[in-house]
């Protein structure tokens, strides 16, 4: 079924929304959630509050790219449960080596009360990833949002695993400098 | 900020950046081939009244056959590929993988004869990129295709000197060459055009050899015109021509052509190209800067990129190539700060640098902080003197020519007029050039994994490269206004 029509179901409050959902991104929601979450359960569990939770936000949400709307939601479902299972600390998923990774951009200091700046962030990271080479892009994406492994991005861009460590290295060097440079200390 | 943030943070990025690197997946392209469309040739034989045929290729004018009068030959050019679709929709459909079966093809048939066109392009290169301070650009491939046809006119010493100069042992060679490196350059797509196009011009009143004629439209797609050389009609019809088969980007050259009555015949060969970046370069990082041209410093649009890439590193100057999508690559060649610009154009190292060899410890495939100013360059020339340089004699002097392949009606033929212009632009989005050479020749009296930061802010050198490796165009930029 076409995306519009799943996001029209929603609007009409029709359940089959759910259905189609799941038949259509239920696996993709699944991968998200099991790179974060490593575990079968918890990913079942995340896919299926993805779909309450889109039940939920639609309307008033009228998504365009209603994939990525939905392995958002996973994404954050499945990131809440790592924090609040505490499984961090027990290595869950790749998410432990994703944030490992991410901390050499952020200073670690606790800055809860800077909410305005995040838009701002994230505008100049989108322009940032814009400005790299697509495969570059493709693979700090493939990382930092989809949390794939470090071996499956390699197999997938056909290039050694020490290549692709190198290589997010390099991005995650640049991005925070042009952060930096552009006044944001974080 | 914690780092928890952070990956909260990246949650929130473009979605259609995120949709795009799931849907990533690195495919090789097929390099089998189906078919090879053929030239074939159109006769036509119309026209009672002479005057002047405009005949012109579907491609510039739509279909436009307002027959003024004789047109011996129209060549048939290879069909659109994709028209009306957009570069996306042609490359995501399933035409585009047949498209390129074929274009692979002529491909490999046309890449090997590069290395003995090498000693042609860098004479030409030598001649015309090196020529003056100014700015320069020329299309060593447009010039080639220009000479061959003035070999197929001429006999004897003539044509033998011009054999000599093209590097090919006999005319049959020659004929085989330039359909191999016409059919491996031309490409009429959305996402790429590099549309060559021949034409000879001639005087009414004279008996031809058909057999020549029908030899230039077949292995050269060369059409044929008759007319009143010395007519406003057909000089306009030969401007129109050339405006047509080249974007009209060469106007400010083409404006003032004219055709003088004492014209036998004209040969004119134009190249128009058009091709993006694989990787765009982002306007947003366009800054204005300085370039430090011979002439002093002006403020430029330099873009700015980052990718990983072949680099070349000679004593004498740092190379790098920007691929451009299903063509070759363009080349920039930045001198070192004690080397004189002109003096690389003779530097046979700069064909290393054109093509990767992992072997070549020259060569690095670091991560490049490219600085490359936006620019446009056009220039004419006259062929004449080069050409005599060439020790190309014979066309030149009305008593030893022999242009009895062409025609036997009249003696005392020489080459009177041999320009050759170009024009190459660059922006964000990729490279767009012209070129055309016009022979004419009348009747007369006797007579790494590193990263480095490459600057473009001084004079550099550029080489666009078709995908075969044929030199398409080749130029300094010493200022830019």
């Amino acid at each position: 079924m076409d995306d519009s029509m799943i996001v029209g179901l929603y609007w009409k409050r029709d359940e089959n929304a759910i259905t189609e959902s799941d038949r259509k991104y239920g696996r993709y929601c699944a991968s998200i959630a099991m790179n974060i979450v490593n575990d079968h359960d918890h990913a079942e569990e995340c896919v299926n509050d993805t779909w309450l939770n889109a039940w939920n936000s639609i309307p008033p949400a009228k998504p365009s790219l209603l994939k990525t709307f939905l392995g958002r939601i996973t994404r954050n479902l499945s990131f809440d449960l790592v924090r609040r299972e505490n499984r961090l600390k027990r290595g869950g998923g790749n998410i432990s080596e994703v944030l490992d990774e991410l901390s050499e951009i952020v200073s670690g200091a606790d800055d809860t009360e800077r909410v305005i700046e995040e838009r701002e962030i994230i505008r100049e990271i989108d322009t940032f990833l814009m400005s790299l080479p697509r495969d570059r892009r493709d693979m700090f994406i493939l990382r930092y949002w989809y949390c794939l492994g470090i071996s499956d991005i390699a197999a997938r861009f056909m290039k050694s695993e020490n290549s692709i460590s190198v290589g997010l290295s390099r991005i995650r060097m640049k991005l925070r400098s042009y952060l930096y440079e552009r006044g944001f200390e974080i | 900020m914690k780092k928890e943030k952070m990956f909260e943070i990246l949650g929130k990025i473009d979605d259609k950046s995120v949709n795009e690197a799931y849907e990533t997946k690195k495919t090789n392209r097929p390099a089998v081939m189906r078919w090879v469309a053929a030239a074939a040739c159109l006769v036509l034989l119309a026209g009672a009244a002479f005057g002047i045929s405009s005949i012109f290729r579907k491609r510039n004018t739509g279909v436009s056959e307002e027959t003024l009068g004789l047109t011996m030959y129209l060549a048939d050019y290879p069909e659109k590929t994709g028209e009306g679709m957009s570069s996306e929709a042609f490359m995501e459909g399933e035409g585009y993988y047949d498209w390129w079966k074929q274009y692979i093809e002529k491909i490999q048939k046309s890449e090997h004869l590069q290395s003995d066109l090498q000693g042609f392009y860098q004479k030409m290169m030598e001649k015309l990129v090196a020529s003056d301070d100014e700015n320069t650009v020329c299309s060593p491939i447009n010039t080639y295709i220009a000479f061959s046809m003035l070999a197929e006119v001429t006999d004897g010493n003539t044509r033998q000197q011009l054999l000599d100069v093209l590097g090919v042992p006999d005319i049959g060679t020659l004929r085989k060459n330039v359909a191999l490196i016409w059919n491996g350059n031309y490409a009429d797509t959305p996402v790429l055009k590099s549309l060559l196009a021949n034409s000879i011009w001639m005087r009414e009143g004279l008996k031809y050899n058909e057999k020549t004629l029908k030899t230039l439209c077949e292995n050269y797609y060369a059409s044929s015109f008759i007319g009143d050389t010395g007519s406003k009609e057909m000089a306009e019809a030969l401007r129109k021509w050339i405006d047509d088969n080249t974007g009209g980007l060469l106007t400010e050259y083409t404006k003032d052509i004219g055709m003088d009555p004492d014209t036998v015949m004209e040969i004119v060969s134009t190249l128009y190209f058009k091709a993006g970046w694989t990787e765009p370069f982002y306007s947003k990082f366009t800054d204005e800067e300085t370039f430090h041209g011979s002439k002093g410093d002006t403020t430029v649009n330099m873009m700015h990129k980052t990718y990983m890439t072949g680099v070349y590193k000679s004593s004498k100057f740092t190379a790098v190539g920007i691929p451009l999508t299903d063509s070759g690559e363009m080349h920039f060649i930045l001198p070192k700060e004690d080397i004189d610009i002109s003096e690389l154009v003779s530097d046979p190292e700069i064909f290393k640098s054109l093509k990767f060899d992992n072997e070549d410890e020259r060569w690095s495939a670091p991560l490049v902080n490219l600085s490359l100013p936006r620019f446009r360059v056009s220039k004419k020339y006259d062929l004449k003197d080069i050409m005599k340089e060439l020790r190309l004699t014979d066309v030149f002097a009305p008593d030893r020519s022999d242009f009895t392949p062409l025609t036997s009606d009249t003696e005392n033929l020489y080459v009177s007029k041999a320009d050759h212009a170009a024009m190459i632009e660059i922006d964000e989005e990729g490279v767009t050039g012209a070129a055309y050479t016009d022979i004419a020749v009348a009747e007369g009296a006797a007579e790494p994994d590193d990263e480095i930061d490459l600057v473009f802010d001084r004079p550099f050198m550029f080489i666009v490269t078709g995908k075969d490796g044929s030199i398409l165009f080749s130029g300094i930029v010493r200022n830019i206004d």
